[in-house]
């Protein structure tokens, strides 16, 4: 396996196959009495096994294309745009591939260019997502991060509508959100101003320094308790 | 102004020679029996014209000498003279008069006139031009008249001299005037209100005069300026509000910092303002501003009533809701009373915290306690304090940290500046010291002072050691290193961490560490000890051409003059190469030895800062009238890293709270795990919630934690 030769025959088709049947795999006994027993188990296998691969990809030594090339050959070969599910495995494998050196998370370029080759034309607010990355990050992108960004993707509207700013996020996140409040609010208050004739966007508006306040928080459990 | 500055140096003067005239005085009554010849009236009357007309001119600023001592004593003498000559020729009563005539034809026929014709801010100046004029007046022309003083008015219990001279001012100008004055004042007060510049000096000036012509008596100034100023000032701050509370919502006009006044007169109109009152500051948490609002109430009588019983109305409504939303409302029922006392006490504590919190100037309330007590706690603090009133302020420290949100900052200042007390044997009273580790103990538990405990321990063990490494050298004589040593060894967890740089010792010192290690392993053979040479001090002796002095400096210092006993001039190169240290250790040491206060080294170019390219020479010339100096090394700021340090801690405090939550839990929701960890770490500090979701982050990566495939705000724990 670790010939040259063999290797090198493995293509970008052949290393997503092989990701998706590892991660299938973890995942098959849902719903399983015994879950829990098995899972940390499954997982530990799994991880083994996709560092494995990960090695295999690293000595591929002939290389045709750089990885954007090939995923954006990949992508164009699957049929992601009817399938969310479909894509929420290929964006997971975007980060599987794009880990340099058995390393856990990405830099910062590389994550900029894969959101910007997947994300294209599903996330609203790519472009300013990208550029305040750019701008503001110097860390490298956790696995978590990368898959909540989908998750925000999703949920989120141009104008920010369908953030929780209670919810889970990760800070990169949260950091973003609070970057385009205090952007919209030096360049047009007025448009925010309008929408906050909804209650809705209002209640957003005013929760989010309640990020930093503890007392919002609180409040919120409290209820939650009785 | 000038002019006014000469008279009072004259008048100094004046004083002295009053006691010189007293001997003349009696001389002169023994000349008097056989050679005075009589003085009539008008001759005196006409002498002393002259001299009040030279004084009222000098006053005038109009161009006259200075009266010399001799025309003093003339004056003097004559008016003994005419006081002490038999009846019919005794003219006390008519000088008495004459004095006072004085000053009324003076008033009457220039300091009217003059106050007359002018108005607003031009006429308060020239009042106290003439107000400290007239008292320069009072002051001369009653040395002038001294003697009726002595005898005259005390026999006929009269108003003294210096009485009727102010009361003419009173009596003339003040109560003609200060109607216009007063109005003038408190324009320019409004116009201060209205953010306008003023002269406050002369506005101090101009009540200075209210009070002193009371003489004593607050009374004028009270009734003719202080009530009209308060009433005004009322009326001022209604016009105000009455406009603002159209305009603004509650926590804004409060924001004006407006004062009592107008607070007690709109106290329960603001209350209850429908959307920003006090009742919809409860509904929506707003502590900050409840607790200015309980800040500025606090200060009017009664003032908190109202809040208190709005605050117990929302509680109970919240009570009642909570209550109605319960299953079981009948066991429910009583534990929410007793939330609702409980609740009620909580929010002053919050109110409180909220305050204490706010750091002033840059430094937090955390850092300022900690210096306090160090303040305290150290010989020579600024506080000069009685054993229990040191006591009792300590008592009140900890009190006061019980409101404190960062206490682990706190403990971490509190613990940099007992160590220096405790390393520079600057720590006034052990007793203190442990007196208020007790105190500490019993508010925030042993852990947190179990740090601070082993420092001291450790300095007491330390000067047991010391005693055994005294003893150890006199019984090894063969091993002296030939240096007074006193080593300091410290338990590393206890103390805050300090750099230890391998500085290049100079050879003298280098034989004191082998000594002293050679002594500590006789002791102990599983210890390791690090050398933090930054926190010694040397006594060093300087040869110095005009005479020997000694010299008390830090180690890293002694280090640095040592190097020029083997070389006469270094480069700041050679300087940091030989004794190993960063540019910013060599920069402040070379400063202390060659820019500050001592110059020890001379430096080439003499400037006032170190640069790489400069070179240093001994200062053999330099020397001191005190055969002992201390050269202060200034300490390097360490608030940052102190900062960092607590910050460092944070975070493995977080990470160990969550890991503990999780390990019960398994799985629980984002919200209840902040909930949880915040009220885990509450007692040391408040943890942002930003930084337990970095935490979080982080321990998912390092996979101790995952997000649940389904729910992405649930977190599970993983084994």
């Amino acid at each position: 396996m670790d010939s040259p030769s063999l290797s090198n025959q493995f293509d970008i088709f052949q290393i997503y196959r092989r990701y998706c049947e590892i991660i299938s795999e973890v995942y098959a006994s849902e719903g399983d009495v015994y879950r829990h027993a098995n899972e940390s188990m499954k997982a530990k296998l799994a991880r083994e096994a996709l560092s494995h691969l990960l090695e295999l990809v690293e000595s591929r030594v002939y290389k045709r294309m750089s990885i954007f090339e090939e995923l954006s050959v990949l992508m164009s070969k699957l049929n992601l745009m009817v399938d969310s599910h479909e894509f929420s495995r290929f964006y997971s494998f975007v980060f599987f591939i794009c880990r340099e050196n058995s390393q856990r998370s990405i830099t910062v370029s590389r994550a900029i260019m894969a959101w910007k080759l997947v994300l294209s034309g599903r996330f609203r607010l790519l472009n300013q997502w990208c550029s305040f990355i750019e701008n503001n990050q110097r860390h490298n992108i956790s696995e978590d991060t990368w898959r909540q960004v989908l998750a925000f993707s999703r949920c989120v509207h141009e104008n920010l509508e369908g953030y929780d700013p209670e919810g889970a996020w990760p800070v990169l996140i949260d950091e973003f959100v609070e970057h385009m409040y205090r952007m919209s609010g030096s360049e047009d208050t007025h448009r925010l101003g309008c929408k906050c004739g909804d209650s809705e966007a209002q209640t957003v508006y005013e929760a989010l320094p309640g990020l930093k306040v503890y007392p919002g928080a609180k409040r919120k459990s409290f209820s939650f308790a009785v | 102004m000038s002019l006014l500055i000469n008279i009072d140096a004259s008048l100094s003067c004046w004083l002295l020679y009053t006691a010189v005239s007293w001997a003349w005085g009696i001389r002169l009554t023994l000349i008097k029996m056989n050679e005075r010849k009589t003085i009539n009236l008008e001759q005196g009357r006409d002498f002393m014209q002259k001299g009040i007309t030279k004084l009222k001119n000098i006053l005038e600023g109009l161009p006259e000498p200075q009266f010399s001592s001799e025309e003093y004593m003339m004056l003097y003498t004559t008016i003994y003279n005419m006081c002490t000559q038999k009846p019919p020729h005794d003219y006390s009563q008519q000088l008495y008069d004459k004095y006072r005539e004085s000053f009324q034809e003076y008033i009457t026929s220039t300091v009217l006139p003059s106050l007359r014709e002018k108005h607003d801010e031009f006429m308060l100046r020239e009042l106290v031009k003439r107000w400290s004029n007239h008292k320069v007046m009072v002051r001369w022309l009653s040395r002038f008249f001294y003697y009726l003083d002595r005898y005259f008015i005390t026999h006929r219990s009269l108003p003294p001299l210096n009485e009727v001279g102010l009361a003419c001012f009173r009596d003339l100008v003040y109560t003609e005037v200060n109607g216009k004055v007063r109005d003038a004042v408190i324009s320019l007060i409004d116009q201060e209100r209205e953010g306008e510049q003023i002269d406050r000096a002369l506005l101090k000036n101009v009540l200075d005069i209210f009070v002193e012509i009371g003489m004593g008596q607050m009374e004028c100034y009270e009734n003719d300026f202080e009530l009209s100023m308060l009433k005004d000032t009322a009326a001022y701050y209604s016009r105000k509000a009455s406009n603002w509370i159209l305009e603004v919502s509650c926590p804004d006009y409060m924001l004006k910092k407006v004062q009592n006044e107008l607070l007690s007169v709109y106290a329960t109109q603001l209350l209850e303002k429908e959307h920003s009152g006090c009742y919809a500051l409860l509904r929506d948490d707003k502590v900050v501003d409840l607790s200015r609002m309980y800040r500025l109430f606090s200060k009017i009588p009664q003032g908190l009533e109202p809040i208190s019983s709005m605050f117990k109305q929302h509680v109970t409504a919240e009570g009642t809701t909570l209550v109605k939303q319960a299953d079981d409302a009948a066991s429910n029922k009583k534990a929410e009373k007793r939330d609702v006392a409980g609740l009620q006490e909580q929010a002053l504590k919050e109110a409180f915290e909220i305050f204490c919190n706010k750091g002033v100037a840059g430094s937090s309330s955390a850092e300022l306690l900690a210096t306090f007590c160090d303040n305290i706690l150290k010989k020579g603090g600024s506080e000069k304090l009685s054993d229990e009133a040191i006591e009792d302020t300590l008592e009140k420290v900890v009190k006061l940290l019980a409101y404190i949100s960062d206490k682990d900052l706190f403990a971490e200042f509190y613990r940099k500046k007992l160590a220096r007390r405790l390393l520079f044997d600057e720590s006034a009273n052990d007793e203190h010291e442990r007196s208020i580790l007790t105190k500490l103990k019993q508010q925030c538990g042993g852990q947190f002072t179990s740090k601070m405990e082993g420092m001291v321990t450790d300095l007491a063990l330390a000067k047991e050691n010391q005693s055994h490494f005294e003893e150890y050298l006199s019984n090894n004589s063969n091993v002296s290193p030939g240096i007074d040593l006193t080593v300091t060894v410290l338990t590393t967890g206890f103390w805050p961490s300090y750099k230890s740089f391998d500085l290049n010792l100079p050879a003298e010192m280098v034989k004191c560490v082998e000594v002293f290690r050679e002594f500590y392993q006789t002791k102990t053979k599983h210890r390791k000890l690090t050398w933090i040479y930054s926190l010694g001090t040397c006594n060093i002796n300087g040869k110095f051409e005009p005479k020997t002095v000694e010299l008390i400096v830090t180690t890293y210092q002694a280090s640095t003059l040592l190097l020029f006993n083997l070389s006469d001039r270094l480069s700041y190169q050679e300087i940091m190469s030989q004794l190993n240290l960063s540019d910013d250790d060599v920069i402040r040491l070379l400063h202390s030895l060659s820019c500050a206060r001592y110059k020890i080294l001379i430096k080439e170019p003499n400037t006032k800062t170190i640069s790489p390219t400069d070179t240093f020479e001994f200062n053999s010339k330099f020397t001191d009238k005190m055969r002992r100096i201390k050269i202060p090394l200034p300490p390097v700021d360490e608030k940052k890293k102190v900062i960092e340090d607590v910050d460092k801690d944070r975070r493995y405090a977080i990470d160990a709270s969550i890991v503990r939550i999780m390990k019960s839990r398994k799985v629980l929701g984002y919200q209840q795990l902040v909930m949880e960890c915040v009220e885990q770490l509450g007692r040391m500090f408040r943890p942002d919630v930003k930084a337990i979701k970095k935490r979080i982050e982080d321990l998912i990566t390092r996979d101790y934690l995952e997000r649940d495939k389904d729910n992405p705000n649930v977190f599970r724990y993983l084994a």
